[in-house]
């Protein structure tokens, strides 16, 4: 142990390694003797991990160890090896986590790498194995390794992003900025739905690796949409990246960062401390004064120079207002009548009609503010009178903004009313549907509007007319399964008594499919398909509602398993999913629609062995485009359609889910060429069909 | 010192003090102070504040992993959180204003303000915003899946360990190094606390020079995973945490082996991921929806 009388450290080190470090356990191998002619791995791996979730991990690992014992022998033992594997991998993991000294805990982690890299002998494209691997390699602090078996996963199956985030992670660790940046992206685009990959894409930039400003800003303007919360981060660091160089841009990133925080109510002195410090605007000292409690700039100052900025003043007024509500119904009400002189001369204004609704609701919470009840009746005045000119000018979506305002103030009032009554929540709240369904119609644009029904529902109630009620409590049920609010669904159907006039009992089997197609299990794919598909039209259950929701069940389904059925049954749902949305203008409704679609185009897309592109959305209309409804913003945005999706799906559509299943390896589309083996585009027929969709058929070698 | 014999000796003080402290315990209650929720519950309050109680662990356990959460009356640990669902002036009519979930941390030190955390309802008077729920009181049941509800997303967290778990010493030990860069290691693994690259860390330490005793408080980032096997974690010195502070950067570079760590705090927190570097359980895995293959 010494050298020349001192300690050699490296050697020392190497000593200390290899003493904490017990040889890792070995993997069974396969034993020739009992073959099984049935398949019990699934069992045998379920009361392994119950085991494990027990706290008895020792008997874990026997049952699995003997179940793998049992497997068949050669390709036919394939799966079952495959399975006990990753459980027995798994059950190790666990185990390490649970370890009390670092000895225990390296050997359990080497038993659960030895046990996954078995099961990738047999399972090479699990997806969830490499993952399992490379997370056990980071954890040991391989993280050469660690990336490669992340990049297996994310190749094996390319809709799980939390694989590409954590190799994103990984990359940050290992300073190979670039490489983080390529996939976040990814993971980005693979869930447009999902948090997680901007705000890393966010924080890569804040540390100076991510987006340049030019890249950042247009990221912020697609994340208002999509991330608010994120949106006002990004402006943020957009503002900080800026401000030096070009003022007048970031005053302007200003302005949409607070008209996000007033829409967000996230008011307070705190807001501010994202912004840069020493940034000499004189749009700061107003909001930090006011943030204080001064009410002596709220007037005259930088933000009320301008339309723009007097609207996001006005908003932001709005929130800080609401703020203030539990102290003081007088400062409440001067805020937002400061704020409604701000913008009251622009009729285009949100933030004046959400002004007019709060201040109603203001005086009819506190008469005393509003003795003769002047106030509260010139609001309402207004708001019919702008109304008015929405009507005239056929502008619906400002229409039904008016009528649901008015709908709340009258609820607010308990002017229950009736449907012909213009000055109650009946009345107002029946137009915000009609208005809505007439959008839908000319807009293509379909919001559920549930809580608006569901208020609906209890006008009615109040004012003893059981039918309608009734009518608007199953609509309201409705437009929260389109609106993907399971829980509050099943609490709806509760509600919901048995009549001839609905099919109480099909709707709660359409419930329990949606629910079902999110978690199923592969085997089951097939045929929750075939029953998804096979629904119709029943009482209270029109074909519209029908169609979306099994859109959105079929898209559930889409998820990429091992090579074999499932895949075939993911391709098989996509390509329905796709029909609906496409050919049967299916409306896209919320951000979890559009990771539905998204995972619908890139399984269509990746079947026929293109590339995924980058999903676009965007506010307007026109061109290849699925419209789509989301929360909180009135307009419809468009979802782009690329040429390259349709193009697979037809190819996709052509060759059939099991034809793409078997050559998924061989295939592969780009710019409109398929090169394919000679075997998989036999029929001159087929051939025949792709070429009239443009599609030039290349032959590759089997 | 020679550098390989300096790395040993770090990381046999990473190997000696490895799991050397647990977890802070953290006793979680929840209590109804709205007093219109409390007259609504009525006798039923308590078993309300016990269930609701928790809830709120079960959330905290499944998105905090720095601390270990335990129900009321479960030993006598250092820390109380205590969630309120609560108004902002108890003196209004509390049918005229947002309910809250509050939170205050009490411990060795005194109890913190109650922070704000999440908005629980509208105000009831509001009854016919744009979700009429506001306008009837939820049952026991109705209430703890609400609260269980509300308490999913993960975005919540950051906001609640900056506000109130900024006392919180999550260890009690640590090395200062100037190499690879000036840091510290901390005695516990990354995955273990998930803690994520974007946490800050206030790190408190004793710096003895020849005269005193100085102490001086530095932020720090998070790294990630340090030693072989990595049973630690690397952190980087950022700033001091005021101007004097700043000031006392040298005396660490001076004397690093002096430097002792008393108090490790975070700033600002990120989850390190969706399961902390966590395997995915086969698809066989019961009732808790398995692996996707």
């Amino acid at each position: 142990m010494t050298t020349s009388g001192r300690i050699n450290p490296t050697l020392l080190l190497a000593v200390i390694i290899c003493t904490c470090i017990p040889g890792a356990s070995q993997v069974k191998s396969q034993p020739q003797k009992v073959i099984l002619n049935f398949d019990r791995s699934k069992e045998i791996s379920a009361e392994a991990l119950k085991s494990s979730q027990a706290g008895d991990s020792n008997r874990a690992i026997r049952t699995a160890n003997a179940g793998l014992e049992d497997c068949p022998t050669g390709a036919a033992g394939s799966a079952c090896r495959g399975l006990l594997n990753y459980t027995m991998g798994y059950v190790y993991q666990q185990q390490a986590q649970g370890s009390a000294t670092t000895p225990e805990r390296q050997s359990a982690l080497a038993s659960a790498a030895a046990s996954y890299r078995a099961a990738l002998q047999d399972d090479p494209n699990n997806g969830t194995i490499h993952f399992n691997l490379a997370m056990l390699l980071t954890n040991a602090g391989d993280q050469r390794s660690a990336i490669a078996e992340l990049q297996e996963a994310t190749k094996a199956d390319p809709t799980q992003w939390q694989y590409s985030v954590k190799l994103g992670d990984i990359q940050v660790q290992q300073k190979n900025w670039k490489a983080a940046l390529q996939a976040y992206e990814q993971a980005a685009q693979t869930a447009p739905g999902a948090e997680s990959p901007p705000e890393r894409i966010l924080e890569l930039t804040r540390r100076g690796y991510g987006l340049n400003s030019d890249e950042l800003q247009s990221r912020c303007k697609e994340w208002e949409v999509l991330y608010p919360t994120l949106a006002a981060n990004c402006y943020e660091q957009f503002i900080t990246m800026v401000f030096a160089g070009n003022t007048s841009l970031a005053e302007t990133a200003l302005v949409t960062w607070l008209g996000i925080i007033g829409r967000q109510e996230k008011v307070g002195e705190q807001m501010l401390e994202g912004l840069p410090r020493n940034w000499g605007t004189a749009a700061l000292p107003p909001l930090t004064a006011l943030l204080r409690g001064d009410l002596s700039r709220i007037t005259d100052n930088w933000w009320t120079q301008s339309g723009s900025r007097s609207e996001a003043w006005a908003r932001f007024l709005l929130a800080l207002g609401q703020e203030s509500a539990s102290h003081d119904p007088k400062t409440m009400e001067r805020i937002w009548q400061t704020a409604l002189q701000t913008v009251k001369n622009n009729p285009r204004s949100a933030s004046g009609l959400e002004l007019r609704r709060a201040l109603a609701l203001l005086y009819v919470r506190h008469p005393d503010l509003d003795v003769t009840h002047g106030k509260l009746n010139e609001l309402v005045e207004q708001i019919f009178f702008d109304k008015m000119g929405a009507i005239q000018s056929k502008d619906l979506e400002a229409e039904q903004r008016y009528h649901t305002v008015l709908g709340l103030i009258f609820a607010g009032q308990q002017k229950w009313g009736s449907d012909d009554d213009s000055h109650s929540a009946a009345f107002q709240l029946r137009r915000v549907v009609e208005v809505a369904n007439e959008r839908y119609q000319k807009e293509s644009i379909y919001q559920p509007l549930p809580e608006i029904k569901e208020l609906r529902a209890k006008v009615y109630e109040k004012t003893n007319h059981p039918v309608e009620a009734a009518n608007a409590r199953w609509d309201s049920l409705l437009a929260y399964m389109d609106s993907d609010q399971l829980d509050r669904a099943s609490n709806a159907m509760e509600a919901i008594q048995d009549s001839g006039k609905f099919d109480k009992a099909t709707l709660t089997s359409l419930l329990k499919l949606r629910r079902d197609a999110s978690a199923a299990p592969a085997e089951r794919k097939s045929l929750l398909i075939t029953q998804i598909s096979a629904l119709g039209p029943k009482a209270g259950i029109s074909p519209e509602f029908l169609q979306r929701q099994q859109f959105k069940a079929l898209a559930d389904l889409i998820t990429i398993g091992p090579a074999g059925a499932a895949e075939t049954a993911s391709v098989q749902a996509a390509l329905a999913a796709f029909s609906l949305t496409v050919d049967q203008h299916v409306p896209l409704i919320g951000v979890k629609d559009l990771g539905r679609w998204q995972a619908v185009q890139q399984r269509i897309v990746e079947s026929v062995g293109g590339r995924s592109e980058k999903m676009q959305v965007r506010p307007g209309t026109g061109g290849a485009t699925l419209k789509l409804a989301l929360p909180g913003s009135a307009v419809p945005q468009n979802v782009n359609i690329s040429a390259q999706t349709f193009q697979a799906a037809h190819v996709a559509q052509v060759l059939g889910p099991e034809q793409l299943t078997h050559y998924n390896r061989s295939l592969s589309l780009s710019n409109g060429k398929l090169a394919a083996p000679d075997s998989a585009v036999t029929s001159p027929e087929v051939r025949r069909k792709l070429e009239m969709k443009g599609i030039t058929v290349m032959a590759v070698p089997q | 010192m020679n550098k390989t014999l300096s790395s040993l000796l770090i990381f046999l003080w990473a190997c000696s003090t490895a799991h050397a402290g647990d977890k802070p315990q953290i006793e979680v209650r929840f209590k109804i102070e709205a007093s219109a929720y409390r007259n609504h519950f009525g006798s039923g309050v308590a078993n309300v504040e016990t269930r609701g109680a928790e809830v709120v662990r079960q959330a905290l356990k499944q998105h905090i992993q720095f601390a270990d959460f335990a129900a009321s009356n479960a030993g006598s640990p250092l820390y109380t959180l205590t969630v309120f669902l609560a108004v902002s002036d108890p003196q209004t009519d509390v049918a005229a204003q947002a309910v809250w979930l509050m939170a205050s941390l009490s411990g060795p030190g005194g109890a913190s303000q109650k922070t704000i955390w999440r908005k629980f309802r509208e105000a009831a008077a509001d009854c016919g915003g744009l979700s009429d729920r506001e306008c009837t009181w939820p049952d026991d049941a109705e209430f703890l899946k609400e609260l269980q509800a509300l308490l999913t997303a993960p975005s919540l967290y950051p906001n609640l360990v900056s506000g109130v778990f900024h006392e919180l010493s999550i260890a009690d030990s640590g090395k200062f190094v100037l190499q690879p860069t000036n840091g510290w290691v901390l005695p516990f693994r990354q995955e273990d606390m998930c803690l994520g690259a974007d946490t800050k860390l206030r790190i408190v330490n004793d710096i003895p020079t020849e005269q005193t005793t100085l102490h001086g408080k530095f932020r720090a980032d998070v790294e990630g995973p340090y030693g072989h096997p990595p049973d630690s974690i690397f952190t980087t010195l950022s700033e001091g945490e005021d101007g004097a502070d700043n000031n006392k950067k040298a005396l660490l570079q001076q004397f690093p082996e002096k430097v002792v760590v008393r108090g490790v705090y975070l700033v600002r927190y990120q989850h390190l991921d969706e399961n902390c570097g966590g395997a995915i359980p086969p698809p066989t895995a019961p009732a808790n929806g398995g692996g996707d293959q």
